[in-house]
């Protein structure tokens, strides 16, 4: 992941986002140590660095600048969802969730030892506001 | 007495360690609110103040803290409103399985009984002060807390809210001293001395309290007849009634209650005399009134005179409206109906969960600061409105090179096998002949042949094509994508890539000499695309015209937004380039006839009605909106768009257009061009017996219409 400071604790990341047919998605093979991450059933967006295979020849798959992260605790996460967010989070269930966090659109993606809350770098300004 | 205290109405109360500000008040021998009879269990309206700058709170329901400022409410009129700071109110989410309402008796049992069978369980209480204000849809229920709002989304919700006393209708009952048995009881606890104190019970009934602002007297019915009883305090045991209000809100959702919330409502005597509703004022007088003007259900008398509308909601006048109702129209009406929310709540905790949708920024936006831009709201945008004087801008433009930052349009990526087929059967125009490396304007409709956005169709392979669209219509335009693409079950991909590019226009007569500058020696030609990198930054460059002048579209990733823009200001510097914002944009592209959708389109604008329907073929197979325009376009045309010119200043935006006395339309874009010299607009008209007005007027002046465009008529310029 690119280490690109763009507020306090949010960073700059570069992703690739593949639309393709959902059953090539189901099967495709994917960067080793990337966070691959199902937005929907025809779209992933990947992030980290190295070859992906899918076998539908006419996916699109583009590189994407246009993203931030910011890393928390899952208390943190927990915290910040319950005070910000209209929707249930669960870190037993599927690592992704998807929603509006103060009305700002994001990703949550949930690993054992740590959150990330994925926006769009156009919102950057409004994370900084609103999810502090 | 301790030496805290707060203050009433300027004055000093002091308070003892556990008093709520109410019983703090009445063992100072002050009625918070003048007079009515006290409950002590938030109630009633008889304890109402503003506390630290916050109206409609429950004297009963506040702990005393010393330095604490209460004002008592206007006997007639409303409190102030809140004003005491912008900082927000918190605000929680949680999802549970049960939240019970009350924790008395059955309430405590509910909340064990659920936790015993492992069920996430909140229990709420208004006594520790969570106080659940209102059950909405889910069920879903929202609490006020001291820290902040609670919205608890729940499986289940358990109303074990209890029964509130009822509080006496006759003359005299706003007169200070009449409390109920519970609240005599605890003020009986907090050691306040009540006086001589006479207590009635059910089924005896007050007739008329007596004295000036406290009682002296009360006047019982009893079985006995009627009793005149001194006193300098009365206590009435008249009876229970469900406080289930909350219960009532979640009607036909899974909300239950339980205990004596869920308890038979016993009706006391239809009231004779008296106020029914403190909280509105209405009198008995006043439901006799309505009632024999037809007002004769519960809900009307309700409408008709504001009863249970007020700050207690019905919790003291609906079992005497009932009764009222019962005794004029013989039979037991239900409750009328209880809506969110059951507490005045101050606009900070109204909105606590609430935030403003999110206004995106360009990759440019610090850019457009450094410039000196004036940034404004655009489609969902920030965006540059003007960088100081927009005279320079508009010059740029026609007279040499300039920059401005289109990286808010829609972006789109359409591939897979029916993607031609798929935008054939979207888009009004012809698609399917157009060869890669082309592009095409292209208008976008609804099912009725109403024009809904406009932008590119640019084909990038045989079955790839980037597609633009407005600033403000690109989520409509991939819900609308993804909407057809499904029902019509076509094998395409969508990709939305509006914030994952930036997008550069550089235009004017001299763009395609700062473009060789940046290293591209053969742009591509007017509506062609290609990609190639432009001062090092790898580019997609569109070759279109918006602003009437060359114009290159560079969208490139939004990552080396700043280098580029850096980069073709340096190159420029010699050409007199200068940024161009908003404002000179839609002066520039009003001089070529461009229209804004939703600034010159309105709801019901067909291509006829815009005078484009040179972007329809009609002889396409088929399209969104094509049975709808065979239809309409039959019909004689009855309004259109149209270009005005004047001599002097523009007309503001939306200024009306006349035709002799009668109103024919309005102007949709105003500006005075620099370049012609006069006024140009464009505007809705009307015609009459198929002929358009040759010249209408627009505030006492004259407005010639004209062909389109106005400036470059035959394009040469955008051409290049």
């Amino acid at each position: 992941m690119t280490k690109t400071v763009l507020v306090p604790g949010v960073e700059a990341i570069k992703g690739r986002r593949v639309v393709a047919v959902p059953t090539a998605i189901d099967i495709a093979i994917w960067p080793p140590d990337a966070i691959v991450l199902r937005l929907a059933p025809d779209e992933v967006l990947v992030i980290g660095e190295g070859g992906l295979s899918i076998n539908d020849r006419h996916a699109i798959i583009e590189e994407d600048s246009s993203l931030a992260a910011l890393e928390l605790s899952s208390s943190q996460a927990r915290d910040l969802i319950a005070r910000l967010c209209d929707w249930e989070w669960s870190t037993s269930g599927k690592p992704l969730s998807q929603g509006l966090m103060a009305a700002i659109p994001v990703k949550v993606w949930s690993e054992p030892d740590r959150v990330l809350v994925i926006v769009a770098t156009s919102y950057i300004h409004e994370v900084e506001e609103r999810l502090r | 007495m301790t030496e805290q205290s707060f203050t009433f109405d300027g004055s000093a109360i002091g308070f003892l360690e556990g008093d709520s500000i109410a019983i703090a008040l009445l063992r100072a021998g002050i009625h918070p609110t003048g007079g009515g009879c006290i409950c002590l269990e938030g109630d009633c309206p008889h304890c109402l103040a503003t506390v630290d700058g916050v109206s409609y709170l429950r004297a009963c329901q506040i702990r005393a803290r010393a330095g604490a400022v209460v004002v008592s409410h206007p006997r007639v009129g409303a409190p102030p409103l809140p004003c005491n700071g912008h900082d927000r109110v918190s605000s929680t989410t949680h999802f549970v399985d049960l939240v019970v309402v009350g924790q008395g008796e059955s309430g405590r049992l509910a909340a064990e009984d659920a936790t015993k069978a492992r069920r996430v369980v909140i229990a709420v209480d208004a006594n520790d002060g969570a106080e659940a204000i209102g059950v909405y849809g889910g069920p879903t229920l929202v609490v006020r807390t001291p820290p902040g709002m609670m919205t608890i989304h729940a499986t289940q919700v358990v109303v074990a809210t209890g029964a509130s006393q009822e509080q006496p209708v006759c003359p005299g009952s706003d007169l200070a001293g009449i409390y109920t048995s519970r609240a005599a009881e605890k003020l009986s606890e907090a050691g306040v001395d009540l006086g001589r104190v006479v207590i009635i019970r059910n089924p005896d009934r007050p007739i008329r309290f007596e004295g000036t602002e406290e009682v002296e007297a009360v006047v019982v019915a009893t079985g006995q007849g009627e009793q005149r009883l001194e006193a300098d305090a009365v206590v009435l045991d008249l009876g229970l009634h469900p406080r289930n209000a909350l219960a009532r809100m979640g009607h036909g959702l899974n909300v239950t209650a339980i205990g004596d919330a869920a308890g038979t409502d016993e009706l006391p005597p239809a009231p004779e005399d008296g106020v029914v509703c403190p909280c509105s004022n209405v009198s008995v007088a006043d439901l006799v009134s309505v009632w024999e003007r037809g007002f004769r259900e519960m809900e009307l008398v309700k409408r008709a005179t504001l009863a249970g509308t007020g700050t207690c909601q019905g919790s003291v006048c609906l079992p005497h409206l009932r009764a009222f109702v019962r005794d004029r129209g013989g039979l037991v009406p239900e409750p009328f109906t209880a809506r969110p929310l059951s507490r005045q709540v101050t606009m900070k905790e109204a909105s606590a969960s609430y935030h403003l949708p999110p206004m995106r920024r360009t990759a440019l936006h610090d850019e457009h600061l450094r410039l000196g831009a004036q940034m404004d709201r655009f489609g969902g945008w920030w965006r540059p409105w003007r960088y100081g004087d927009v005279a320079p801008e508009y010059r740029a433009v026609r007279q040499a090179v300039s920059i401005g930052d289109v990286g808010t349009l829609g972006k789109f990526i359409v591939a897979g096998p029916d993607a031609t087929e798929f935008l054939e059967r979207l888009y009004p125009c012809r698609v399917g002949d157009l060869k890669p490396g082309r592009s095409r304007y292209a208008l976008l409709l609804d099912e009725r042949g109403y024009v809904v956005e406009d932008g590119l169709i640019c084909r990038d392979g045989a079955n790839r094509f980037v597609l633009t669209f407005t600033s403000a219509g690109a989520t409509f335009a991939e819900m609308w994508m993804r909407d057809w693409a499904d029902s019509w079950d076509f094998d395409v991909r969508i990709l939305d890539r509006t914030t994952a590019l930036g997008a550069i226009n550089l235009t004017g007569p001299l763009s395609k000499q700062l473009l060789e500058r940046a290293g591209v020696s053969e742009p591509p030609r007017f509506m062609q695309h290609a990609r190639t990198e432009v001062a090092g930054v790898p580019c997609h460059i569109f070759r279109l015209s918006f602003t009437g002048e060359m114009s290159f579209e560079l969208h490139h990733s939004v990552d080396r937004s700043v280098e580029l823009w850096r980069e073709l200001m340096s190159l420029g510097a010699d050409l007199e380039i200068h940024p161009h914002g908003l404002d000179a944009l839609f002066a520039l592209r009003l001089e070529k006839g461009h229209i804004i959708i939703g600034m010159d389109t309105e709801f019901d604008s067909t291509p006829r009605r815009l005078d484009m329907q040179w972007a329809v073929r009609m002889d396409k197979p088929a399209f969104i909106g094509q049975e709808a325009l065979r239809r309409v376009d039959a019909l004689p045309l009855d309004k259109q768009l149209v270009g005005l010119e004047a001599e002097g200043a523009s007309p503001i935006e939306g200024a009306v257009l006349w035709e002799g006395d009668q109103l024919t339309g309005q102007v949709t874009s105003s500006r005075y061009s620099e370049t012609l010299g006069k006024a140009v607009m464009l505007g809705w008209v009307k015609l009459h017996e198929g002929q358009l007005p040759d010249v209408v007027t627009c505030e006492d002046r004259p407005l010639t219409r004209v062909p389109m465009p106005f400036y470059d008529k035959d394009g040469a310029r955008a051409r290049g």
